[in-house]
């Protein structure tokens, strides 16, 4: 224990600091303060007496607060000092404004951003109980700070964790965007600039968290622009902006099976729905909903962007900035709301009316979605996000993951290129081709994708470092299209 | 009122008033105390100001002490709001008795603590705005901060055997 005291103090010190940055408080703007309200002229009398007949018109208005408060040993008004400060709520006594103990019909947004470095950042669970929206945004990106490398689950990042900035948070909310100032002591340390942007992505994803905030500008030490290393914030940023995923058209996908017959059609069977869904499962940062056709004929379905309604956070308390809706023909089996904040998932609410389930997925973000059709039994599958440097327009890749080692393994995915044909090599760092081949996909190009599996082994004798790269190839001149690539080392 | 004003205040107030709730545990009297502290900076005129963020904690806090000697008024506030905050989150936990714990040190050393952690202020800064001998700041800070550190532990303890 006594081996280090300096730096131990230096630490409880800096938790100090971080406890009174958060500590709430109810601030009074300048134009109530005191000096804005005192005459230009001298003495003091003026606002004393303001002041005091402020107290009086307030502690009338609220005076069962003073009830509420501890007993003091003098009477309310005996004291010319008290300001209209003294009138305010106790912050002890105020309800909790959102809380792990979340209602059942709305998500909770006790929730900070870590990071994946090269997936979209996670949410990590922490109890937000501040009464604003200013102090709830601050106190996310304080308890951000704060939380420790060892805290942070497997696979995760803090990056803000030894980035003490300790002068404070400072929010301002207009509108849909928070302005948010850090003071820093020192600049921001991170090692290049993935890690740059990995933290700027936490600080987003933390500060709109809040509802009703979808933009958030960063500046540091009273207003300067932000600098993280080589990054400059110099303008209002959302979700999206540094999701890395980049601009995501806002696509309707429908598929309809129903088939002219004659004379007449027989009567379809009603089909009965269910679904599910995984996080992190398929692959890394995927998010896969199902939903599966138990019995009857589904006849249509259409997967597309949900209503505003259910992209407004402030107005839908279980959902967060973005939502998909997947129309199925059929009956939900289980209707209803389930609450499953895992990122990007936060929410599926299913709606059976009019022999149609629609169900909606409530995301953190508008990210890259796919839909797949499984058959026997038949399954509307959509995937949501993955790996931001394994995804296109038309290809997937969901195994190898980049990084990955191996003569052997398998090359697994969705594609949605012409006629099915997916076509992958393997590169060395001298661009020779260690291996190729081709393979046909479930599908071919539609707005649905198709499914493709390959088991790809390597020549014994390569080694070192190479890269797979997944393509197709333009039907119109040769060249290879939306290539994927995925540095591989094989030992 | 100029610009100046608005600008100081902006930039002051909001650390000036966690400042003075910090150290006195009271935020009526740390309104106040804040209040207070800028008419008096006011009173003086913004030129006359070095260095007007330690001045004004300086200020503020004589204000909240003095306005404390006069009323006397103890208040168990962040143990109230400790008791709300039940969490397997240890740093919010933490934080919450870290700021009961600040309430058990001397007023005076609560200040130093304050000046030094959360306001940065170097050793010297704080020996001339406190007027104490620029020898005993290390030597105070390090006593309470062990203060806290025991009192911390104390409650972390505390808190384990509840669970």
């Amino acid at each position: 224990m006594k081996t280090d005291e300096p730096r131990d103090d230096e630490i409880l010190g800096r938790a100090l600091s971080r406890a009174i940055e958060t500590a709430p408080v109810d601030e009074t703007p300048y134009d109530k303060s005191r000096i804005a309200m005192r005459p230009l002229g001298r003495g003091t009398s003026f606002w004393r007496v303001a002041a005091l007949a402020a107290t009086i018109v307030v502690a009338g208005a609220l005076g069962s607060m003073f009830l509420d408060r501890p007993a003091t040993d003098e009477p309310v008004a005996g004291q010319p000092s008290p300001t209209v400060a003294a009138a305010r709520t106790p912050a002890a006594t105020i309800t909790p404004a959102s809380t792990t103990s979340a209602l059942p019909n709305a998500i909770d947004h006790g929730r900070i951003y870590l990071s994946r470095l090269d997936l979209p950042p996670v949410a990590f669970a922490v109890p937000i109980n501040w009464p604003t929206a200013e102090q709830r945004i601050a106190a996310r990106i304080t308890d951000l700070r704060a939380l420790r490398q060892d805290q942070a689950p497997p696979g995760t990042q803090n990056l803000l964790w030894n980035n003490a900035f300790q002068g404070g948070v400072r929010v301002v909310i207009t509108g849909d965007l928070a302005t948010v100032d850090l003071m820093l002591e020192t600049p921001w340390t991170t090692s290049g600039s993935a890690t740059s942007r990995a933290l700027l992505q936490q600080l987003v994803y933390t500060a709109t968290e809040e509802p009703g905030i979808r933009r958030v500008l960063f500046t540091q030490n009273g207003g300067a622009r932000m600098q993280i290393d080589q990054v400059v914030v110099d303008k209002p940023l959302t979700r999206e902006d540094v999701s890395g995923y980049g601009l995501v058209d806002n696509e309707t996908v429908t598929e309809d099976q129903s088939r002219p017959c004659a004379p007449t059609c027989p009567s379809p069977v009603p089909a009965r729905l269910s679904n599910n869904y995984s996080v992190d499962s398929v692959a890394r940062g995927v998010a896969r909903f199902v939903v599966q056709v138990d019995s009857g004929d589904w006849q249509t379905f259409t997967v597309s962007k949900a209503g505003a309604d259910s992209m407004d956070d402030a107005k839908t308390p279980w959902t967060s900035k973005y939502a998909l809706e997947v129309k199925v023909k059929g009956t939900e089996v289980k209707p209803g709301l389930e609450i499953i904040d895992q990122s990007p998932l936060r929410a599926i609410q299913s709606v059976t009316a009019g022999g149609a389930t629609t169900y909606v997925l409530a995301l953190d973000d508008q990210r890259p979605w796919r839909v797949v059709l499984l058959t026997n039994p038949d399954r509307v599958v959509v995937d949501i996000g993955g790996d931001p440097s394994t995804i296109n327009k038309t290809i997937a890749v969901y195994a190898p993951k980049p990084g990955g080692s191996g003569r052997q393994f398998t090359l697994t995915g969705l594609s949605r290129t012409f006629e099915g044909t997916t076509a992958w090599r393997v590169v060395d760092s001298a661009r020779r081709v260690v291996a190729s081949g081709n393979t046909t996909a479930s599908r071919g190009t539609s707005a649905l994708w198709g499914t493709y599996q390959v088991s790809v082994q390597l020549p014994a004798t390569t080694s070192g470092s190479f890269t797979l790269e997944v393509y197709w190839v333009s039907p119109r001149d040769g060249s290879d299209v939306d290539v994927v690539q995925i540095p591989l080392t094989v030992r | 009122m100029t610009d100046g004003w608005r600008e100081l205040y902006e930039l002051e107030y909001p650390r000036l008033l966690r400042a003075l709730l910090a150290i006195g545990g009271d935020p009526d009297a740390a309104e106040d105390a804040a209040q207070e502290a800028f008419v008096k900076a006011h009173k003086q005129g913004l030129a006359t100001l070095d260095r007007p963020g330690a001045w004004l904690l300086v200020v503020g806090t004589r204000e909240l002490l003095r306005q404390r000697r006069r009323r006397r008024v103890e208040h168990e506030r962040w143990a109230e709001r400790r008791t709300t905050e039940t969490s397997a989150f240890d740093a919010v936990a933490d934080r919450a008795d870290l700021l009961a714990a600040l309430q058990q040190l001397p007023e005076r050393q609560r200040a130093i603590v304050v000046a030094r952690y959360y306001y940065g202020l170097s050793y010297d800064d704080i020996a001339s705005h406190f007027e104490i001998k620029s020898g005993t700041v290390g030597a105070t800070l390090h006593q309470a901060i062990e203060k806290l550190r025991q009192i911390q532990i104390a409650g972390r303890l505390a808190r384990g055997a509840m669970r």
